[in-house]
């Protein structure tokens, strides 16, 4: 749906269930935590207005499902998107080790134009638990992973310290965008002129 | 039954059994490999969905001082993990605790919320029935988009236009019939009238057999005549939905529940703003503004008038509607 040069990036949270991905968007989006969030039921999305450089962004944060059993909804969140974030909660292996699914699935469904040089990036939640004791996935072998896939730039996060959550969606934004300039701009076949719409294609800065 | 006796059990298997099926994957994944009886493969499957179950009871309705009490945690998760027993071919998926947490909050006695979930499960469960291809709750998605075709082609047009034929953003309505949309007790009062608009004195007949009717039950004798007996009894036993299938109803008009009908009793309420929407994600960002902000009975008012209003106009299609 993009009828106009974009500021808007639009950006999906994947990972398995639990692993921390409404915490992350909530965090980052309305600087809050809470221990009561529900589980996510097919997908939502928060909007935040980001500075890159000397760029106003909105960012547009998909937090999906993720139970495995959703996937095939996929195709119909992933479309359009900009960069993938993939989240794996440190202590738990094997959310980590489903990390290579949600990237591969990723790709299947969005099919984006160059899935080689599409921005992914990686988090690895809850470093707070248990000050770290209970751990099992260490830095390296995320960084090793993560290096494996063509050097997707990995964070360690806490949402619910607020560690490392800016830093990282701030590398996200910059990320989609480097990608977005090298994209051809899509201009549809018609273009909606009715007054209803509130988009305003202000600040085509570059 | 010692109460407190059983829930201090539970909670303490409860514990255990997560933890088990964190731990035990792997090892659990090469004895599937090696090839096993179908009876463990059934169990080492049990395991996975506890994990889940374990996920999703702990964030399910915490608000509630209810669950602050771990022995109600647990009577919730209790009755997951048994009804992912006893159905595995739908096992868990979320969007089960939210539709179980209110039969556990209402009924003292974790059997009888059992049954109820089982009874409700029963109605609903086609919905979370996944493949690689698609989720069950997308054909009443699908009925959604049927019946705004029918009562409001130019909403269709443009929602199809944007892509959203599909009507994907409807997905959680659906999926637990409005829980996230209301508050906890306007839900729980939005689920009884529909209920009761939809009673069929027929169901929970012995022939009404798991497997043989899914989803909704359906009335399956369109008498066009009026108020008349139909099995000995008058019609105003029905309730006042099933009492439209059966005087306007054509085919298959009567396999779509009222719960679809309270979706497009919403969409038609945002309609203008709708109309207005350039994005599916503005689309979604409508409905969900709408969060908090319904009223459970003119819902259901609204639903029935819009079934009337779809019986009617897809009888008069008749033959061109596929």
């Amino acid at each position: 749906m993009a009828t106009r040069k974009r500021t808007l990036l639009k950006v999906i949270i994947l990972g398995d269930s639990g692993v921390g991905k409404t915490s992350l968007m909530n965090q980052f989006v309305n600087k809050k935590f809470s221990n009561q969030y529900k589980a996510t039921i097919g997908a939502d999305f928060l909007t935040k207005e980001v500075q890159v450089e000397d760029r106003l962004v909105t960012m547009q944060i998909w937090d999906t499902a993720g139970q495995e059993r959703f996937q095939s909804l996929g195709v119909a969140f992933y479309r359009g998107a900009d960069c993938c974030v993939l989240v794996y909660d440190v202590n738990l292996l094997k959310s980590f080790e489903s990390l290579s699914n949600w990237r591969d699935e990723f790709l299947v469904q969005a099919s984006p134009s160059d899935p080689e040089n599409f921005p992914f990036m990686v988090l690895g939640n809850k470093v707070d638990i248990d000050g770290g004791n209970s751990r099992v996935v260490s830095e390296k072998r995320a960084k090793t992973w993560c290096a494996s896939k063509g050097d997707i730039p990995y964070f360690e996060t806490s949402a619910k310290d607020d560690l490392n959550v800016d830093v990282a969606f701030q590398c996200i934004a910059k990320n989609a965008l480097k990608n977005e300039t090298d994209e051809e701009i899509y201009l549809p076949d018609t273009i909606d002129f009715s007054s209803g719409s509130t988009h305003t294609s202000s600040s085509c800065s570059c | 039954m010692d109460d407190e006796q059983t829930s201090h059990r539970a909670q303490f298997d409860f514990s255990n059994r997560v933890t088990a099926g964190e731990t035990q994957n792997d090892e659990d994944a090469r004895r599937v490999a090696a090839g096993n009886s179908t009876q463990e493969n059934k169990v080492l499957e049990w395991k996975t969905t506890l994990h889940q179950i374990g996920l999703d009871v702990v964030r399910t309705d915490r608000s509630l001082e209810f669950y602050e009490k771990p022995s109600n945690l647990a009577k919730l998760w209790d009755i997951l993990a048994i009804y992912s027993w006893l159905d595995p071919d739908i096992g868990y998926c979320q969007g089960m605790s939210d539709l179980c947490s209110p039969m556990v909050v209402l009924f003292h006695n974790e059997a009888d919320a059992f049954w109820c979930f089982e009874r409700l499960m029963h109605r609903l469960r086609e919905n979370f029935r996944c493949t690689d291809q698609a989720v069950g709750v997308q054909k009443q998605l699908a009925n959604l988009g049927l019946v705004l075709q029918v009562i409001d082609p130019k909403l269709y047009k443009h929602l199809d236009e944007l892509g959203g034929g599909s009507f994907i953003f409807a997905f959680r309505m659906l999926m637990v019939l409005f829980r996230r949309e209301f508050s906890f007790s306007d839900s729980l009062y939005l689920w009884e009238i529909m209920w009761a608009l939809e009673f069929d004195p027929d169901e929970g007949h012995p022939s009404d057999v798991r497997g043989k009717q899914p989803v909704i039950h359906v009335s399956r004798h369109p008498i066009r005549d009026g108020w008349i007996l139909r099995r000995g009894r008058t019609l105003y036993k029905w309730g006042k939905f099933e009492r439209q299938n059966i005087k306007y109803g054509e085919g298959d008009a009567h396999e779509i529940p009222i719960v679809v009908f309270c979706a497009a009793s919403i969409f038609e309420s945002q309609r203008l703003r709708l109309q207005g929407a350039v994005g599916l994600d503005e689309v979604l960002k409508i409905l969900n503004d709408v969060t908090g902000k319904l009223d459970a009975k003119k819902a259901c008012k609204e639903a029935l008038k819009l079934h009337k209003k779809y019986l009617l106009k897809a009888a008069s299609m008749g033959g061109r509607r596929h």
